[in-house]
């Protein structure tokens, strides 16, 4: 753990794995903007011709995961510091709230017009950064109950949610899309429906409590998160090989690309399950080098500590140089390679302006400044 | 304690890396014959699939009716796709999830359909169309993909043409010289008794044989011909169809008809030879009433 200015607690791990979302993240978005298949690609139901293809799709699974479950934890951590220090419950959770209100509009102005290259606003479909805002809201409003009706109500929803998708609806009317796909279905209209991710968070918030109060040491955050892991890994292993509830596509055998590709937009049962164990996985990962190797986890720490900079940032870049302006002509032109240097080349630009936005927002008293 | 904590966590996740993405299918596709690009299975019992494009589907047989790669922009076509599965019936017991991606020449997906094909299934082949009318599809190189569990197991390519481009084609293509003969040497078997007038009587037939020149204008694609015959009142009374599959040496084809009085009316008869649905030849006859004592040609 580590401060900054005296007054702000930063736990490197959770900032080195919100890094790796972020750059993960980065990476998915320059094949959106670079490589060729997504001239054919559904998301929705994905067809991938090779392994690179398939990789480059697939690592960027982990990333709504893993936002959603650390935006828990520090939700947790924020409500609790902020008690802890008398600020009145509900004055902490209504800043938590106002922030979940920030993120919210921030997708429909920002996040939704950038993706063009600000060629229009867009204020008419929501995304994984509302998500996050109204997943804030309703986690501040239960954010006092213990732990272990926290956890009930996290498993519950992710329980009873394959159920939920089984509502018929018309996404030809307009309320029904909106209402459908706002909090259980994904499509047109939000891919990330509120239920499920609200869901992750909430069982961020229950591990919060182990990584960053209970778990004192990190042996003990190593040992204890790698045994909750493997054990939900094992569960959305148990839950695919049975093939009938909690997956929504069929696949072929064990370990071929059919079986790790089950559906995001919405998550499955399966989905949720395994992606809970890797980010805990990837968690224990950042601890353990953090203690051994430090100096290699920075260009994590970086991006890691401006995460909302950073996807606000990049996408707006490659929105305008790439898709707005066609700049050498590369928009969709490529393939995994060039995706590759693509990503290379805009780590590159990124890591120095995270690392200016951080020193800037870490002397800053704008409310604006401070929210991203 | 911690290093050993550390190791078996990073070699779990390697492992985890390593086993994601683990490919059924070989990464050197194979070239078929019918130019349909397969990726094999790994496994010998693994399903592949066998591309083939045609314009129509019977829908009483289920038979593909102008198979080839090229098809002619046209209002109310279609272009069908029939992909044949090779060892599917060794995964009968289980879902089996295919999707049939169609791409246009500007690489973009256009149309994707999804096909479960569930335990007890009987189907042995997926099919899919597109229309190919002028306002929805344009001139150029398609691409059909399809795939089984998200992964490329066969790939074909085929061509939209225009009309103006088919016309061409046509000028150059196959030509079909028609003789309607009586009879058929026996020892030679070539027709005997060439004539356009022929006389109704009992036993009576005539035969139409087709030379067909140039015929590797259409290159190695499967030829479907239509060989009809019209009678005086202008109605088809008898129509067959001929197939020539790929790799197919034939440059004749012949169609006969009975000419016995109770199946026949005099008069003036056509006989037509349609490829595809292109009438590319046509020869009139006549035929007379049978007379008491011989048959006379001058009625």
């Amino acid at each position: 753990m580590s401060k900054l200015n005296g007054d702000k607690q930063r736990f490197e791990y959770i900032d080195q794995f919100r890094g790796l979302i972020v750059i993960l993240m980065l990476l998915d978005h320059c094949s959106y903007y670079f490589n060729s298949i997504w001239e054919q690609i559904d998301p929705l139901d994905p067809l991938v011709d090779t392994w690179g293809q398939f990789a480059l799709r697939y690592v960027s699974y982990l990333c709504a995961p893993g936002f959603l479950m650390i935006s828990g934890a520090m939700v947790w951590w924020a409500w609790q510091k902020r008690i802890k220090k008398g600020t009145p419950d509900w004055t902490a959770r209504w800043q938590l709230i106002q922030r979940g209100l920030f993120l919210v509009i921030l997708q429909m102005t920002w996040v939704n017009s950038s993706w063009g290259g600000f060629r229009e606003f867009l204020p008419g479909h929501i995304g994984i950064i509302t998500c996050l805002g109204i997943s804030m809201i309703l986690l501040a409003l239960i954010i006092k109950l213990h732990w272990q009706l926290r956890l009930f109500i996290g498993l519950a929803i992710l329980v009873i949610h394959p159920f939920l998708l089984k509502i018929p609806y018309d996404p030809g009317v307009t309320w029904e899309r909106v209402l459908m796909q706002t909090f259980i279905d994904a499509g047109e209209f939000n891919k990330y429906p509120v239920l499920p991710w609200f869901a992750m968070a909430v069982l961020g918030s229950v591990m919060a409590i182990g990584w960053l109060e209970v778990w004192k040491t990190d042996k003990r955050r190593i040992l204890f998160s790698t045994g909750i892991a493997f054990g939900v890994l094992l569960i959305s292993i148990v839950v695919r090989m049975a093939r009938g509830y909690g997956n929504i596509f069929p696949f072929s055998d064990f370990g071929s690309y059919s079986f790790f590709f089950d559906q995001k937009y919405p998550p499955s049962l399966y989905m949720s399950l395994w992606f809970f164990a890797l980010v805990v996985l990837a968690i224990c990962v950042f601890i353990a080098l953090s203690r051994v190797a430090p100096k290699i986890l920075l260009v994590f720490s970086i991006p890691g500590k401006v995460p909302l900079f950073f996807y606000g940032m990049h996408i707006a870049i490659m929105g305008v140089f790439v898709k707005r302006l066609d700049l050498f002509h590369i928009y969709r032109e490529g393939g995994v390679l060039t995706t590759l240097i693509a990503f290379t080349v805009m780590l590159v630009v990124m890591l120095p302006l995270c690392w200016w936005f951080y020193r800037v927002k870490s002397r800053s008293r704008n409310w604006l400044i401070r929210m991203i | 304690m911690i290093r050993q904590i550390l190791w078996f966590v990073v070699v779990t996740v390697a492992v985890e890396i390593l086993t994601t993405g683990c490919s059924e299918r070989a990464s050197e596709p194979v070239i078929l014959p019918d130019s349909t690009v397969i990726y094999p299975a790994k496994k010998a019992d693994g399903i592949s699939a066998k591309i083939t494009f045609c314009r129509k589907l019977s829908s009483k047989t289920g038979k593909r009716i102008g198979e080839g790669t090229v098809f002619t922009v046209m209002e109310t076509e279609s272009v069908y796709v029939i992909a044949d599965l090779e060892n599917r019936f060794l995964h009968s017991d289980r879902v089996l999830m295919f999707h049939i991606d169609w791409i246009d020449p500007e690489d973009k997906s256009f149309y994707q359909k999804r096909i479960d094909l569930i335990p007890g299934d009987s189907s042995a082949a997926l099919t899919s169309s597109i229309s190919i009318s002028p306002d929805k599809r344009l001139p150029g190189e398609y691409l059909l993909r399809i795939y089984l569990f998200r992964e490329l197991i066969a790939e074909k390519k085929f061509k939209l043409i225009t009309e103006s481009q088919a016309a061409l084609v046509r000028a150059r293509g196959i030509q079909a010289n028609i003789v309607l003969c009586s009879k058929v040497d026996k020892k030679t078997g070539k027709p005997a008794g060439i004539d356009t007038v022929f006389t109704i009587r009992e036993k009576g037939k005539i035969r139409a044989f087709i030379d067909l020149t140039n015929r590797q204008a259409y290159g190695d694609r499967e030829l479907t011909f239509r060989l009809n015959w019209i009678g005086p009142d202008g109605k088809s009374f008898y129509s067959k169809q001929v197939d020539l599959p790929r790799g197919d040496t034939t440059t004749t084809i012949n169609s006969s008809i009975s000419i016995t009085p109770d199946k026949r009316q005099p008069g003036k008869c056509l006989f037509q030879v349609y490829l595809f649905d292109d009438l590319i030849a046509e020869k009139k006859f006549e035929l007379l009433q049978e007379t008491k004592g011989k048959a006379s040609r001058e009625n």
